[in-house]
């Protein structure tokens, strides 16, 4: 069975994670963790260089594989910051250079939806992505070629996104918004953990048709901090955002007729936005699963495991790249 | 008088009836166990208003659509349109009908309603005749972004030569003068749009 190293550095997280076939051997992350403030691209590249060596030394270790054992190395080339994904191509590539084997670039979005499909057992599910950078529906869609930046079309199996935001991310709504609660943490988990017990008062809605935009609800809720209680506000903007996850992905539902829902990223972690899911998912008859927490952090694992299943996009260590904008629906595996 | 239920969509629920022997078709928007019960209500009761005023508005601009027979809290009764869905027909067909469907489109926009789901979905056909049905994405706007949306839209699920039929009609009907530079405006956008890529309808479902 093929052994592959996947190399995660997308954002705050670098991780190096192992697959051997379907078998996880190795999960090893470091996450860097802003004292104030969001990530700083350059602070956290820097981070990741420093990290690289010891986190793949541990991975190696946990794993018990032998170097010779190596088939594939596997590296997140986008979506992403630019410096952070440097730093994980360039660690991938002198990799695959010294073990010579070929070097697989893995979308990011696209190994969150399959380590996530990989492990609730599912085949042809509807997908909810919800990320600090990303917040799309998604189907997979079987194969068709496709053209980035006018390169010729690689033949594989694709995603179609269905609907997004169409500003910023659903957890950069939530990451914003907690940074100006004066929190020490600043963190979704810390809105969701106020906002129990909270009361609902009306903040801006806006789902246009499978789309949304979130940037009116993280200035209004900001704006109302000063005049409501803070835990009406984070039950407020929860509910009000994790409503319109929930209704743009019922429209998608209905459409496609999907028998199987699956959420994943980091705002999948959320219990109340997967009670939503499940509430809706089960209207429709269809079944509901959230991606395994560790996975739904940014991890290596994830881009090992896809890497094997795009490893006929395989490339030379000469020729990788990175792409800071790489949309899901421009990847194959 | 019993009602048969004739579509199941995400958020409202279509049934057939009549009302005073008027063949009838009747929109009810379903409460959802998900969302907490004052924005639920809220959701259902502004979208169920906006909804009729739309139809309303259209029907004055002289777009051919169902005429609304009443209006409660959560639920619109409209007359029933005769003739099938324009994706029920061939290409042939489909070009044939295209530009009665650009300038239904136009009258919209050149009245200030954007329909948001311009698909062949929501288009009914009968012999000539074309007509649109459920306003429940639309808006009231003129920016040419959301004019553009309705374009590009169509453009996304219909044969190519069904679009150019379509949109040389579009055009037509919404110049000359001030309305013909309005189109234009609509043009640029939508182009633009298709450069965006985040923002980016990208291909039909498949």
């Amino acid at each position: 069975m093929a052994v592959c190293i996947g190399i995660e550095s997308t954002a705050h997280t670098l991780g190096v994670g192992i697959f051997k076939g379907e078998r996880m051997l190795a999960n090893e992350n470091d996450m860097y963790r802003p004292k104030k403030g969001g990530i700083h691209p350059r602070v956290a590249a820097d981070h990741h260089a420093e990290v690289f060596g010891s986190v793949l030394r541990a991975a190696f270790e946990k794993s018990k594989i032998a170097k010779g054992e190596v088939d594939f190395v596997a590296y997140a080339r986008g979506p992403g910051l630019g410096p952070c994904l440097k730093v994980g191509m360039a660690g991938a590539s002198a990799l695959a250079a010294k073990l010579g084997v070929p070097l697989v670039p893995v979308n990011h979005c696209a190994a969150h939806v399959e380590i996530g499909a990989h492990y609730c057992k599912m085949k042809d599910p509807l997908i909810l992505y919800v990320s600090g950078g990303n917040t799309q529906i998604v189907v997979r869609e079987a194969g068709i070629g496709r053209r980035e930046n006018g390169a010729v079309a690689r033949r594989g199996r694709g995603y179609h996104v269905m609907g997004e935001t169409l500003d910023i991310g659903v957890g950069n709504l939530i990451d914003v918004f907690a940074r100006s609660l004066g929190e020490e943490f600043a963190h979704g988990s810390v809105v969701e953990k106020l906002a129990t017990g909270g009361k609902y008062f009306p903040l801006p809605y806006t789902v246009k048709g499978m789309n949304m935009t979130f940037t009116g609800l993280l200035t209004e809720a900001t704006k109302q901090l000063g005049s409501h209680d803070k835990k009406d506000v984070c039950f407020s903007l929860q509910e009000t955002a994790f409503s319109m996850l929930t209704e743009a992905t019922e429209r998608a539902l209905a459409l496609t007729r999907k028998k199987e829902v699956l959420a994943c990223g980091g705002v999948a972690q959320n219990r109340r936005l997967a009670e939503m899911l499940a509430l809706m998912a089960r209207e429709h008859k269809a079944r509901f699963a959230t991606s395994p927490p560790e996975f739904n952090a940014d991890n290596g694992a994830m881009i090992a495991y896809t890497g094997l299943l795009a490893r006929r996009q395989a490339i030379d260590w000469r020729k990788a790249d990175v792409n800071p904008k790489w949309r899901l629906d421009e990847a194959v595996i | 008088m019993a009602q048969k239920l004739i579509a199941k969509g995400a958020e409202a629920d279509v049934f057939t009836g009549s009302i005073a022997n008027i063949p009838a078709v009747f929109k009810k928007r379903k409460p959802k166990a998900y969302r907490v019960k004052a924005l639920d209500e809220a959701i259902r009761s502004t979208r169920t208003k906006k909804e009729a005023r739309l139809l309303h508005a259209a029907k004055s601009a002289g777009a051919k659509c169902p005429l609304v027979l009443s209006v409660g809290k959560n639920e619109i009764a409209m007359t029933r349109l005769n003739g099938k869905l324009m994706r029920e027909l061939d290409e042939r067909k489909m070009i044939a009908v295209a530009p009665a469907i650009g300038t239904l489109l136009a009258s919209l926009h050149s009245a200030g309603i954007t329909h948001g789901d311009f698909t062949p979905a929501n288009i009914m056909v009968d012999g000539r005749e074309v007509a649109v049905i459920d306003f429940g994405l639309g808006e009231f706007a003129r920016d040419d972004e959301e004019l553009a949306t309705d374009l590009l839209l169509m453009k996304k699920s219909v044969p190519a030569a069904a679009y150019a039929a379509f949109l040389k009609a579009y055009c037509k009907a919404r110049g000359p003068g001030a309305q013909g530079k309005a189109a234009v405006a609509t043009l640029a956008r939508l182009e633009e749009i298709e450069k965006r890529g985040r923002y980016v309808v990208r291909g039909a479902l498949a």
